[in-house]
């Protein structure tokens, strides 16, 4: 009989082996952060030193944080994979030694990321509860299998808590310099999001699957069709123009939805932003008693600003979600490889451009109503974004120039390079610290170097191996 | 853009000559070659770790051989013309594609990626694929992305048709009703199908030809008619201790394909009826299934 120890040790080993890096993607992207961290520790460090938290502010980018959530999110994968298999319940010891090892690397993890932040000279409590927060999220954002309706609602709030606390403003400063009682309270919840995040009732999940599929093969034959207006407006939110309609589908888009359709969820983002920033402004201003509009208009203006960023960071995913490329090539149109990859390459630009202009227009156009910009610059920044936003959609096919086998790691970090571009060169952003030229600079270089690579990667793509059965 | 003119006339649908397929360091297809004749239905059976999928892959032209050559309609399966890509069809061991579309919608917008407009599925097809036109394809059973998928390969009536394990979850019922609508598809006609499943008690019914994969090679390759005939068991009888030695001299034409070590039964092909006397009273003579020839052959 093996005995719990030694269960627990090999399912430990496991965390510094090829098995916890392979198919897990989280791990690069973590990394990548991480490579940054001492960049950011040197620009927030001497300000600490000297007492101001000026770089601390929300708008500064913060890897750590970042290292942190894609950390624990790499975790969760890792643990889930291993888990979440039907044979591992039939394994002695397999499910409590998994779970204690995941906790332990998550527990080793918190204290290894808590560190560099002392070394800025930060508070111990503050900077606990900082990692803490960054773990409810990386722990979050999995989907998690088999748990009961109050822990599926409890994640949901921790997480929804969390998110309104990151668009807040010096959301950094608030948490790090907070008072150690309710430091404690934020490391004691995100303790318990992780520990709930990683518990599973096996008899509950494999209930679930099954109750699914059963309720999928008895579902009788619908006839049931929407309602007049509903139909209308599923049309009109649907609708493409006929070169549309027969391009390949991005799966990363995951629904045929037409330039109205993306103009108006670009809206629907829009709306929520403001809404965000407008309650954040409302509590800050009962907290701090500074002037609402004030504090809405700097809410507003940086946080619709991430808009383009965060579409970006959805489509950069395409070449790593392939399930439908056989459908589409096997279909014939295309042919041979080539003229398939160069069709997918196609489609993509086209979807690329269309979510660049539903996405800036609406952000631009309150840009300007909110005074961000003057209304005579804000058509060629607009433009600028647009350029910008479609060269860094083509940030992950850029490993495809040199690397003969796509890979999901560097994909991943590819990806992120091309957001993290996005969001530190956004050229709205550079116009308004008077920087118009480098604005102009770097957004058209990026605009040309994503069209270089549309036009070449092709070519690479169609010399690969593709995924061709439910990967 | 024109494309090369075939390199083989159209008397074998699929030639594969000497295909080398290496990942890392193993050779999934280790120097493989085969042809499919026009009106064949072959199955091919394997192991697990056997090749099959690569093989399919390669033939698709979803993965690229590191040397040999697989060619469909007389052109490279990666470089296969829209026309001749369009008289294909494949079904995937698992359906995991197009989560956020209803079941109809997806028939349709496929339907514009064919080379030429497919015809509507045929309304057989669609009865026993029994599909909810109007669900979400994520919200379907295993069972029901298979059927979809299915309808998907058949709807524009190809001349070829590949299946990665087809039936694998379909229920038995589906599953014998698949097999009927199979041979249904290529009764009387010129389509060709190569068909991989580990459930051989199907395969038996509808396939013409068995080709026997192990380690990346063809270790055994015939037409179903002759494994009926000529593929047997020779057992020794209760009485004898070990086979007739003069049987597999070299002076019969029987080629050994396995032999059963606790029996000491050896399976051959070649052998007819004239054969009987040469075993006088030492052995019987057995029928294989294809399940029992399966396990020796590729062992």
């Amino acid at each position: 009989m093996i005995s719990a120890w030694a269960c627990y040790r090999a399912a430990l080993r496991n965390y510094a082996s090829r098995a916890f890096i392979i198919g897990n993607p989280n791990v690069y992207s973590a990394l990548a952060f991480l490579v940054l961290t001492p960049g950011w520790i040197e620009r927030v460090a001497p300000g600490l030193g000297h007492g101001t938290t000026d770089a601390l502010d929300h708008a500064e980018f913060n890897p750590l944080f970042m290292a942190a959530l894609m950390g624990m999110a790499s975790i969760g994968t890792y643990y889930w994979r291993q888990v979440g298999d039907a044979i591992a319940v039939t394994i002695p010891g397999f499910l409590a030694a998994e779970l204690h090892a995941g906790l332990s690397v998550v527990g080793l993890l918190f204290v290894l990321l808590t560190i560099p932040l002392l070394w800025c000279g930060l508070p111990a409590a503050g900077s606990a509860a900082f990692v803490a927060a960054s773990f409810t999220f990386g722990a979050g954002i999995r989907p998690v299998r088999g748990q009961k309706p109050w822990e599926k609602s409890l994640r949901v709030l921790l997480v929804a808590g969390g998110l309104l606390l990151i668009f807040m403003p010096r959301w950094q400063v608030w948490l790090l310099f907070l008072p150690w009682p309710l430091a404690g309270g934020v490391v004691a919840l995100s303790g318990a999001l992780v520990v709930l995040s990683m518990t599973h009732h096996v008899g509950r999940t494999q209930a679930e699957h099954e109750r699914a599929e059963s309720l999928a093969d008895a579902r009788p034959i619908a006839t049931a069709r929407p309602g007049r207006a509903r139909a209308m407006f599923r049309r009109l939110l649907l609708w493409q123009p006929a070169r549309l309609r027969q391009a390949p589908l991005p799966p990363t888009l995951s629904r045929p939805i037409g330039p109205l359709g993306i103009l108006l969820s670009a809206l629907v983002s829009v709306a929520v932003m403001l809404i965000l920033s407008a309650v954040m402004a409302a509590v800050l201003s009962m907290v701090n008693g500074e002037a609402f509009d004030r504090l809405f208009l700097h809410a507003a203006r940086t946080n619709l600003l991430t808009l383009p960023s965060l579409a970006l960071m959805g489509l950069n995913n395409w070449l790593m979600n392939r399930k439908d490329w056989p459908f589409f090539f096997m279909a014939g149109r295309y042919g041979g490889r080539l003229a398939f990859a160069r069709a997918m390459f196609g489609a993509y630009l086209v979807n690329a451009i269309l979510t660049g202009v539903g996405i800036v227009a609406p952000v631009m156009l309150f840009e300007v109503l909110l005074g961000s910009v003057p209304a005579a610059a804000g058509g060629w920044l607009g433009l600028l974004l647009v350029l910008m936003f479609v060269g860094a959609c083509h940030g992950s096919s850029v490993p495809l120039l040199w690397r003969e086998q796509g890979g999901k790691g560097v994909t991943v970090m590819a990806g992120i390079a091309a957001y993290m571009t996005m969001a530190l060169a956004n050229p709205v952003a550079l116009y308004r610290d008077d920087h118009a030229g480098a604005a102009i600079v770097t957004a058209l270089s990026i605009f040309v170097a994503g069209l270089a690579v549309s036009r070449l990667a092709p070519r690479q793509l169609a010399r690969m191996d593709w995924p061709f059965d439910g990967e | 853009m024109t494309h090369a003119a075939p390199h083989a006339t159209e008397r074998s649908v699929v030639d594969i000559t000497d295909l080398v397929k290496i990942f890392g360091t193993r050779r999934a297809l280790d120097g493989m070659s085969v042809s499919i004749a026009p009106g064949e239905i072959v199955a091919l059976l394997g192991p697990n770790g056997a090749g099959k999928s690569t093989l399919i892959g390669c033939l698709l032209g979803f993965l690229l051989p590191n040397s040999g050559s697989a060619r469909i309609f007389g052109y490279e399966a990666g470089e296969l013309p829209p026309e001749a890509r369009a008289r294909m069809g494949y079904v995937p061991q698992a359906m995991n594609a197009f989560p956020s579309f209803r079941v109809g919608q997806l028939i349709d917008y496929l339907g514009t990626f064919y080379a030429v407009p497919p015809p509507p599925p045929d309304p057989a097809l669609l009865a026993w694929a029994n599909l909810d036109m109007a669900a979400r394809v994520k919200s379907l059973s295993g069972g029901q992305k298979q059927r979809l998928s299915i309808v998907l390969a058949f709807r524009h009536q190809p001349d070829f048709l590949v299946l990665d394990e087809p039936v694998a979850s379909l229920d038995p019922q589906a599953r014998r009703d698949f097999m009927a609508l199979l041979a249904d598809y290529c009764a009387g006609s010129q389509r060709s199908v190569l068909i991989s499943s580990h459930i051989l008690s199907d395969l038996e019914k509808v396939a013409t030809r068995a080709l026997f994969v192990a380690r990346g090679r063809v270790v055994h390759d015939t037409p179903m008619a002759r494994f009926r005939e000529s593929i047997r068991w020779i057992v020794p009888t209760a009485g004898a201790s070990a086979l007739p030695a003069d049987l597999l001299d070299g002076r019969l034409p029987l080629k050994p394909l396995g032999t059963d070590t606790a029996t000491g039964a050896i399976l051959v092909d070649g052998w007819c009826d004239a054969m009987r006397g040469h075993l006088a009273d030492r052995a019987d003579i057995r029928t294989p299934d294809l399940e029992a020839a399966f396990l020796e052959i590729t062992r």
